[in-house]
């Protein structure tokens, strides 16, 4: 196994142990979005802001640009992400972040209920979290 | 009576009206409930009373397939059988488990659970099982302990149920019953080297049997039921040359194939999304003081619409290392120790050792204390799935005779050649797969799996159950079984075989309380037939 494949490894582990099901940071994290919403344009943003652990995301991210390189792209990964919660730009920046929370949530659960999964390195992951990481190692 | 075969006159021909051969689960079965009867019954034991290296090595053999347990370490060769150190572990087999499945080869067995039913209840009894209940629901409802519940109803609990360790050997518990019988005689340190049919090749006329110490005799006998566990029944058939060159009952070349084990393998990692995961109803515990133990499993809606094997999921937590070392401390097990020592009301052995073992470790002994009593709640840090298949029935995976190895008796060691399909692996990805799904839907944490479709490898902890089947699996096609559904060997007219060989499928079940279900059966069979003969 080389040594990348390990790192990633590790980081993945890290990330799901510490944060399990909140790989979605917590509702608390709010008040640093909150301020960090005047960056809307930049694509993505505030759902990069949504992951607690950004290096380790960043890690799985990587990988699943790898294993889908069509989608490395901010903007298509953004808009597919906003899409699939039913959402355009302008309605999640209008979205208070404990709400686009709860959304990314249920739709995560959603995605394990209907097999919307991917797997990397073993690892079975909703498309959106995994798509959530791609964006934030693009950023 | 016990009579030591070593005293038996060279070339004496003994009588008798049932022979069994092993005093095994199967073998002591079989003589308990044919001893209420007015036939004669010799059971020929290849061990004594106890264990005995000598006679355990006529049990050594070589692997040349999946690695797999040393053979003379995967059973024991004396009274009792290999429940001298079995786990206990019982479970009926389901209706399921005797159907032909769609799209998995030579399933189905030729009898169904009704027929083995009635017998259940007393196997359980003489497996030491003291609940007849196996209905999960009830289980559930009187554990403290959670059990999962995903809705989608992919994925079921299974409760098992554990003999207690202090009556578990079966060759202590009933060597009383069975040698005090007056129709029983237990002749010990009696190998049997071959069968001997009549020389039209229908009828078993006598077995030929060999100490250690060199003195050889036969027994004679209307009836006989080989009962020398999984991988030694075919071993037995296939050394029984006299009159059928490749072995009794081996007309169709199926002695020795279809071996079957539950092999296991940790599927992978679920790392749970809180570290208070509750688990307990996956570990043996004790729920109205039956120990118990409960496991996921594919629902059977599942394993039909995909055409899987059955697996069944084992949650074994792994703790942070901090408690784990604790755990192993030697400081706190030396306290533990001398403080049960003391309120026995005596002084521990080694007092010194384990009191400087204390005081110079006093520091690891709040975590100790921590972990060991609070084990049930310690910080779980990931959960190994450990997963059990019920193997796909496969032809190419069996016993052989070694070409060039012998035992002290001059006769042919077995190979084994134990092979698992795609199909298994196939079962064993969609489940942890499944599972992922499951824990992800329910938040209930993220899963990374050790094993993938395209490995050409099983994983490296591939092991068994020590469930050792199929080898005279059953079926009313001479040409798909070595026995029909009576457990009889097809062609011939008074040979029986008992124990987990003559299973058709490795079943979702332990195999024990099947295989005394099924001797049981199979002493009715005998009690009915002898009667009316
Ligand atoms: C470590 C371990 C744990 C296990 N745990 C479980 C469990 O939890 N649940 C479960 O269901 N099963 C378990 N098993 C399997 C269980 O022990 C067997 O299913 C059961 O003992 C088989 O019964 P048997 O009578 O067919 O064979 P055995 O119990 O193996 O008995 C065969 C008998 O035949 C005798 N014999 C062999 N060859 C000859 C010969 N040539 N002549 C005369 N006598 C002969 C042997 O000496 C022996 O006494 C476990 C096995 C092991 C090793």
């Amino acid at each position: 196994m080389n040594d990348s494949v390990i790192d990633r490894r590790k980081f993945i582990s890290n990330l799901l142990c510490l944060g399990g099901i909140a790989i979605l940071a917590s509702p608390q994290r709010s008040l640093a979005w909150a301020s960090e919403r005047a960056g809307l344009n930049r694509p993505g943003l505030p759902l990069t802001q949504l992951i607690r652990q950004q290096d380790s995301a960043r890690v799985i991210g990587q990988a699943y640009l790898e294993a889908v390189p069509e989608e490395g792209n901010a903007l298509l990964l953004s808009d597919t992400i906003l899409g699939s919660l039913s959402l355009d730009a302008d309605h999640a920046a209008a979205l208070a972040p404990e709400a686009l929370h709860q959304r990314l949530r249920e739709r995560v659960r959603e995605d394990f209920r209907d097999s919307r999964t991917v797997k990397l390195d073993g690892w079975i992951l909703s498309r959106t979290e995994a798509r959530l990481m791609a964006l934030i190692a693009l950023s | 009576m016990v009579i030591d075969a070593k005293t038996v006159p060279e070339n004496q021909s003994i009588e008798t009206d049932i022979c069994i051969i092993g005093a095994g689960a199967a073998g002591i079965a079989l003589a308990k409930a044919l001893s209420t009867t007015k036939h004669r019954i010799a059971i020929l034991e290849s061990g004594s009373f106890d264990f005995n290296q000598d006679t355990q090595s006529l049990y050594q053999g070589k692997n040349v397939g999946i690695p797999y347990f040393p053979l003379h370490a995967a059973r024991l060769r004396f009274f009792g059988g290999t429940t001298n150190h079995w786990g206990g572990y019982c479970d009926p087999f389901e209706d399921f488990d005797f159907v032909r499945r769609e799209g998995i080869p030579h399933t189905g067995w030729p009898i169904q659970k009704s027929d083995i039913d009635p017998y259940y209840s007393e196997a359980a009894d003489f497996c030491r099982i003291t609940t007849k209940e196996w209905k999960n629901a009830y289980w559930e409802e009187q554990d403290k302990s959670p059990a999962f519940h995903f809705e989608d109803q992919r994925v079921d609990n299974k409760i098992i149920q554990i003999t207690p360790s202090t009556s578990r050997h079966f060759g202590s518990i009933y060597r009383e019953a069975v040698t005090a019988a007056e129709n029983v005689t237990t002749y010990l340190n009696a190998n049997v080297t071959g069968i001997v049919s009549n020389e039209a090749g229908r009828q078993v006329s006598h077995v030929e049997v060999a100490t250690l110490e060199g003195n050889r005799f036969t027994v004679k006998s209307r009836q006989f039921i080989l009962a020398a566990g999984g991988i030694e029944n075919p071993r037995i058939l296939l050394l029984s040359t006299k009159r059928h060159r490749n072995g009794l009952g081996n007309q169709n070349d199926l002695v020795g194939r279809f071996f079957m084990e539950h092999p296991r393998f940790t599927a992978g990692r679920f790392y749970p999304a809180s570290n208070k995961i509750k688990l307990g109803f996956y570990s043996a515990h004790k729920v109205n003081n039956v120990q118990i133990k409960g496991h996921l499993v594919l629902a059977r809606k599942v394993l039909e619409a995909e055409q899987l094997v059955d697996v069944q999921m084992k949650l074994t937590p792994a703790y942070d290392q901090k408690y784990v070392d604790a755990l192993d401390a030697k400081s706190g097990n030396s306290l533990v120790y001398m403080m049960k020592s003391l309120s026995h009301g005596k002084a521990p052995d080694e007092f010194s050792k384990h009191l400087s073992r204390v005081v110079f470790d006093i520091e690891n002994l709040p975590t100790f204390a921590y972990s060991k009593y609070f084990k049930d709640s310690l910080p779980v840090h990931h959960v190994e799935l450990v997963t059990r298949l019920d193997a796909v029935p496969n032809p190419d995976s069996r016993v052989l005779l070694s070409a060039s190895e012998r035992d002290q008796l001059g006769q042919p060691r077995v190979e084994l050649d134990w092979r698992l399909s795609d199909l298994d692996r196939r079962s064993a990805v969609r489940a942890a797969e499944i599972m992922a799904e499951e824990f992800g839907q329910n938040g209930l944490g993220r899963l990374q799996m050790n094993i993938s479709e395209s490995d050409r490898e099983w994983p490296a902890d591939t092991a068994g159950g020590f469930h050792h089947m199929g080898t005279t699996r059953m079926s009313d096609d001479p040409k798909q079984g070595v026995v029909d559904k009576d457990c009889k060997v097809h062609g011939i007219a008074n040979l029986y075989v008992a124990g987990s060989s003559v299973f058709t499928t490795a079943g979702s079940g332990s195999p024990t309380l099947t295989i005394v279900a099924l001797a049981l059966r199979l002493a009715d069979h005998l009690k009915k037939g002898m009667a009316s003969s």
